[in-house]
């Protein structure tokens, strides 16, 4: 009979799992922030006619520094998205033993588009392509 | 508290053998909408990095692309799963701090009334690009 013990919840034992599962929650709580604050600079931008505060918005909305903060968007994307398969599995009965390697593999594929992320932004960032 | 006190590593079910009942439901949509939001998703940044590939975001390419049916579908069923998601989400969250049954309960009304309320919103931010009066705006 397995009872729950402080350590299971005490974040300096933590083990791997733990800290997967307490980052996908913290990333999940950043991804729904954005998501109301998507929406509502959406709902806001549309007002007048022929899209003029539209246009002035996504201006702003493109501007170096912005699209660096993105950067960061795509990272809570990219370890919520790829972790999240990982929990499907692990949900559905696979993998279960294998979720370390299975959440190594997670992060290395995060890690590579996010490489790829960085290198097709950054012209748009600093001016100069990074590559 | 919770019926994981009485369940051994050995005992325990994977999610498709647990019983089914409204929160099994909840949880397998939960992973359902979280698979199409890979697509959706994907296809929403996809179409913005690939098809415009650096030309700027402005209200007469947005309205071009949404003179797509398909687009317009994307971007509302988008909307529809991720605020699902997204709620949902919340609610899990929430529900792990502890909370009785009615408070579950009138969390998960209140979260539907906000998913409805802001699916509408959505919608109506859309309805510009379609060459529609929105239903409501700002200024």
């Amino acid at each position: 009979m397995y009872r729950p013990k402080t350590s299971d919840i005490w974040p300096p034992r933590y083990g791997l799992g733990m800290w997967a599962w307490l980052f996908q929650r913290i990333s999940g709580l950043v991804l729904a922030l954005y998501l109301i604050g998507h929406i509502w600079v959406i709902s806001f931008s549309i007002a007048g006619q022929g899209g003029i505060r539209f246009d002035s918005v996504l201006e702003t909305l493109q501007k170096p520094y912005v699209l660096a903060l993105e950067l960061l968007l795509f990272w809570a994307v990219l370890y919520h998205g790829l972790n999240g398969l990982r929990v499907i599995l692990i949900d559905f009965g696979l993998g279960i033993r294998e979720q370390h390697i299975l959440f190594w593999t997670a992060m290395a594929v995060a890690l590579a588009l996010l490489s790829w992320g960085i290198i097709e932004a950054w012209p748009y960032i600093t001016g100069t392509p990074l590559i | 508290m919770i019926a994981t006190e009485e369940i051994s590593p050995k005992e325990a079910v994977t999610g498709l053998e647990a019983p089914i009942t409204g929160g099994w439901w909840a949880w397998f949509v939960q992973r359902v909408t979280a698979v199409l939001l890979i697509f959706f998703l994907g296809a929403h940044w996809g179409i913005l990095h690939f098809v415009l590939s650096g030309e700027a975001i402005t209200f007469e390419r947005v309205t071009e692309r949404f003179g797509s049916p398909a687009y317009l579908a994307l971007d509302i069923a988008l909307l529809a799963t991720v605020l699902y998601h997204a709620l949902n989400g919340l609610w899990v969250i929430i529900t792990d701090y502890g909370l009785g049954w009615r408070g579950r309960r009138m969390l998960a009304v209140a979260l539907i009334i906000i998913g409805i309320i802001t699916f509408i919103y959505g919608t109506n931010a859309l309805l510009p690009f379609t060459g529609r009066q929105p239903l409501f705006s700002w200024g």
